[in-house]
């Protein structure tokens, strides 16, 4: 039921520690909200991004697809933070009411960076840490133990939320349920036999799997043993160390 | 050897609801014994289970009335938090059951959870992987099993635990053929281990050979209990309560029917006992 966003690879990223990865992720997360402004300085830290999920071994495949996913809401943000700043800046393009300025873009883009090297960082995290390692490392990180459980276990029912919304709007669809047909409103209407049955089904999931939770003692002692815990190497020093000094560098550089 | 569960005049029923799903059950079950209570769906089987369990009324809730006590523990006064080491349940489904991604994960969880040692988490990994013949599992993702092997990391992780009762609620009625012979035998091993276990279970043939006693539940109460031999031979009296008696006695059954007088043999082995008998 919980499969999770691990993906089982021999890759660079997975031989890392847990502790390594979330600290460069957060370095990621960090170093964008401070060059939101300024495409030019996070471009790099996007790129960073891109490398670290060629590097986790999900494939290139993969990789592509939520790289041209994020191309479309590149577009979107484009279009609305142009706007907003198109009174700033020389104008580098002028068409009907689409007025985009060099500030404009600059913004346009440090806010795309702002919002998807983070969510690549963490997905790299999520895709090469196993959920027993990603709950081991949140409380070494001082998370509460019932806290960290949760935490996992709900990015671990993504998946199954996920195909519980395909097979469920695959049932609708043999039922006659078009979905990409009438208006705009009446489309919205018709998910709705898929909204409440996937709910339902998530539910008693969710339900099915406290039982099996409690029978576990999940949360029954405040400090959780852990029989496979990773071991810190040389490599994750360097990798770490590595992290600072590039984020370091370019969060320094945003804040000028 | 003592009682291990005594449950006198038990009846429960879940909130909101006006019909009582279990009705005054009264049942004892020895250290070591191995219990099979057979039933149709909705019988009470499984709220029974989760009372045993201490789920009911302390996680789900219910009204329970009557005395329940697990190894002198009162598990409805004390809650399923207070039964570590007392009571297991394994559930029906296994793909409800697996929840990490490895087998080892799976089997430390429960020791983990209550904060042993690393050396005793690995001494009952050692334990149940010996137990259960697991080895060949031990490196495997739970997500890449069969069902049946699902269900015995799913028992195997509950024994990690060290139950000293185990319930095991239809822990077959998901599985083809050869997931529920995995199963059954697994739960044959866990009987010569001197574990006390209930299992609800439709497998008659099998309930024959390796239960101590049957119980048969209708209609949230228990109808008949004995030895499986006094049971199954009550040929109209198991299949007017929705259970279906072994086939060697359904034989035996038609046979006499036809006005052929014959014993009522209740396991395959003991089918000779139709030519000696007839006449």
């Amino acid at each position: 039921m919980l499969s999770g966003l691990y993906i089982e690879r021999r890759s660079f990223f997975h031989s890392l520690d847990p502790r390594a990865k979330l600290v460069w992720a957060l370095l990621v997360l960090a170093a964008s909200i401070v060059t939101q402004f300024n495409g030019f300085k996070s471009f790099p830290i996007f790129v960073s991004t891109i490398v670290a999920l060629i590097l986790s071994g999900i494939g290139a495949g993969l990789a592509a697809i939520l790289i041209f996913n994020s191309l479309i809401f590149l577009l979107i943000t484009t279009l609305v933070w142009a706007g907003m700043y198109s009174n700033q800046g020389n104008m580098v393009l002028d068409l009907w009411i689409i007025k985009v300025t060099d500030v404009g873009l600059l913004v346009a883009s440090g806010k795309f960076f702002l919002i998807m090297s983070p969510v690549f960082a963490f997905i790299t995290f999520f895709v090469t840490t196993k959920p027993y390692h990603v709950s081991w490392t949140l409380e070494k990180f001082r998370v509460p133990p019932k806290l960290s459980t949760a935490f996992v276990i709900a990015v671990s029912l993504l998946p199954t939320m996920v195909k519980a919304t395909r097979d469920v709007i695959d049932v609708q669809r043999l039922r006659g349920l078009a979905l990409d047909k009438g208006s705009i409103p009446e489309r919205l209407r018709k998910y709705i036999p898929i909204i409440v049955p996937v709910i339902s089904r998530l539910l008693s999931d969710v339900w099915d799997l406290s039982m099996v939770l409690a029978s576990r003692y999940v949360g029954y002692s405040k400090k959780r043993t852990y029989l496979l815990e990773p071991k810190w190497v040389k490599r994750d020093t360097l990798f770490l160390l590595f992290s600072i000094i590039f984020y370091g560098v370019i969060l320094l550089w945003g804040l000028l | 050897m003592g009682p291990s569960v005594v449950v006198k005049n038990l009846s429960a029923k879940y909130i909101g609801s006006d019909t009582w799903t279990v009705r005054a059950v009264d049942l004892q079950v020895n250290k070591g014994e191995m219990v099979v209570i057979m039933g149709p769906s909705g019988c009470g089987k499984t709220t029974l289970f989760r009372i045993l369990a201490g789920l009911v009324p302390s996680l789900i809730p219910g009204t329970v009335e009557g005395e329940v006590t697990v190894e002198g523990v009162d598990v409805v006064r004390a809650g399923y938090k207070q039964l570590v080491g007392v009571v297991g349940l394994v559930y029906q489904n296994p793909e409800m059951q697996v929840i990490t991604r490895s087998v080892l994960e799976e089997l430390a969880m429960g020791p983990e959870n209550l904060g042993l040692s690393r050396e005793e988490i690995q001494k009952r990994i050692d334990w149940v992987t010996h137990v259960l013949n697991l080895y060949d599992l031990l490196d495997k993702d739970p997500q890449s099993l069969s069902g049946g092997e699902k269900q015995l990391i799913a028992i195997a992780s509950v024994l990690t635990i060290k139950p000293k009762v185990l319930l095991l609620d239809e822990p077959t009625s998901m599985l083809d053929h050869r997931g529920t012979r995995l199963v059954l035998e697994a739960i044959n091993q866990l009987k010569k281990e001197g574990l006390t276990i209930l299992v609800a279970e439709h497998r008659v043939e099998w309930a024959v050979e390796a239960a101590d006693r049957v119980a048969v539940m209708g209609r949230g109460t228990i109808l008949l209990e004995g030895k499986p031999e006094e049971i199954f031979s009550r040929v109209e009296d198991i299949q007017r309560y929705g259970v279906r008696p072994p086939g060697i006695a359904e034989v035996a059954y038609e046979l006499r029917k036809k006005g052929i007088d014959v014993p009522i043999p209740v396991k395959l082995e003991d089918s000779w006992k139709l030519g000696v008998g007839s006449k």
